[in-house]
């Protein structure tokens, strides 16, 4: 708890990101670089889907981000309503639109893959549908915290439906075991170990990680302008008291 | 030549591939750049606001006293 608590002071906290963000961001181009290299240049077309295969190496990740934000949502909520942590707010807020956008890029990237595979753009089944539903919590959570003239009912409001959305992640993950689906299986996170060949799962891997280092990049420039925000509307009051 | 219109055709899966990545481009660098612009208007401001708190200690409560 202590350490927690540490990074609870924005002045630490803005101290460490401006230390950290210049070694996040070149780790980003870095893998982003050498994982694009290997989608297009060392890893094989599949026996069975050809060249359309490396439309993979951006859908999973994307995906694998659309839950991953997410679920620090749902945590950072967590720690916003029982321990009141002053920066949990922000960081759900600062998440919300990247989580939206890769859970788009998944269900875009997918819709690009499903075309040529299945040779249909959408189909309802189960994994398709509990994305697109995750893609709809993310927007209504935007929506919530925008809803209320204080913040702090928005902030509250929108921990709340992250909180019980999460029932959707699990549902997500299962989905495709639980429901008969055109969808593959997991293939990289499965209890036996990878069924993928190491000449498709390094690229995977490496640009998962390189959309990670992304996400963190981005979260921690949002964080940053918005406690700057939270500056701006105390100088603002006082500006409007001062004129009463 | 040949080998970079091979490259683009992608086993005439091109199409879809290129489509794909280019979107995942566009978001990516649409969230990035949004957020840069973002702490860019609010350093701004917030600047403007630190510069006006700063004039208006340097010169003291005379200048409130006049405001209408």
């Amino acid at each position: 708890m202590s350490v927690f608590h540490r990074f609870a002071n924005p002045n630490r906290f803005l101290k460490l990101t401006n230390q950290v963000l210049p070694w996040v961001s070149g780790l980003t181009v870095l893998s982003l670089a050498a994982g694009l290299y290997m989608s297009f240049f060392t890893s094989p077309p599949d026996y069975q889907q050809g060249e359309s295969v490396r439309i993979m190496y951006i859908h999973v990740p994307s995906a694998w981000m659309a839950m991953f934000v997410y679920t620090s949502i749902a945590i950072a909520s967590v720690c916003s309503l029982i321990w009141r942590h002053p920066l949990a707010d922000l960081a759900a807020k600062a998440s919300a639109p990247i989580g939206a956008g890769f859970t788009f890029l998944a269900l875009a990237t997918g819709s690009l893959w499903g075309k040529p595979m299945w040779g249909a753009w959408w189909v309802w089944d189960a994994r398709l549908t509990s994305v697109l539903i995750l893609f709809f919590l993310y927007l209504g959570h935007m929506a919530l915290m925008h809803a209320f003239e204080e913040q702090e009912r928005g902030n509250k409001a929108a921990a709340v439906l992250a909180i019980v959305g999460f029932v959707n992640i699990p549902i997500i993950k299962f989905s495709v075991d639980w429901w008969n689906t055109l969808h593959q299986p997991a293939s990289v996170m499965r209890a036996d170990g990878p069924s993928i060949d190491p000449s498709m799962l390094w690229p995977l891997l490496i640009m998962g990680v390189a959309f990670k280092l992304f996400y963190i990049v981005v979260l921690l420039i949002r964080i940053k302008s918005e406690l700057i925000e939270a500056k701006l509307r105390k100088y603002r009051r006082a500006v409007v008291d001062k004129a009463h | 030549m040949e080998q970079i219109t091979n490259f683009l055709s992608m086993g005439n899966y091109g199409a879809y591939i290129w489509t794909a990545y280019l979107l995942t481009a566009a978001v990516m660098s649409g969230l990035l750049v949004t957020t840069l612009q973002r702490l860019r208007k609010n350093k701004a401001e917030l600047e403007e606001f630190q510069t006006i708190q700063n004039s208006t200690k340097q010169s003291g409560h005379k200048e409130e006293a006049t405001r209408p």
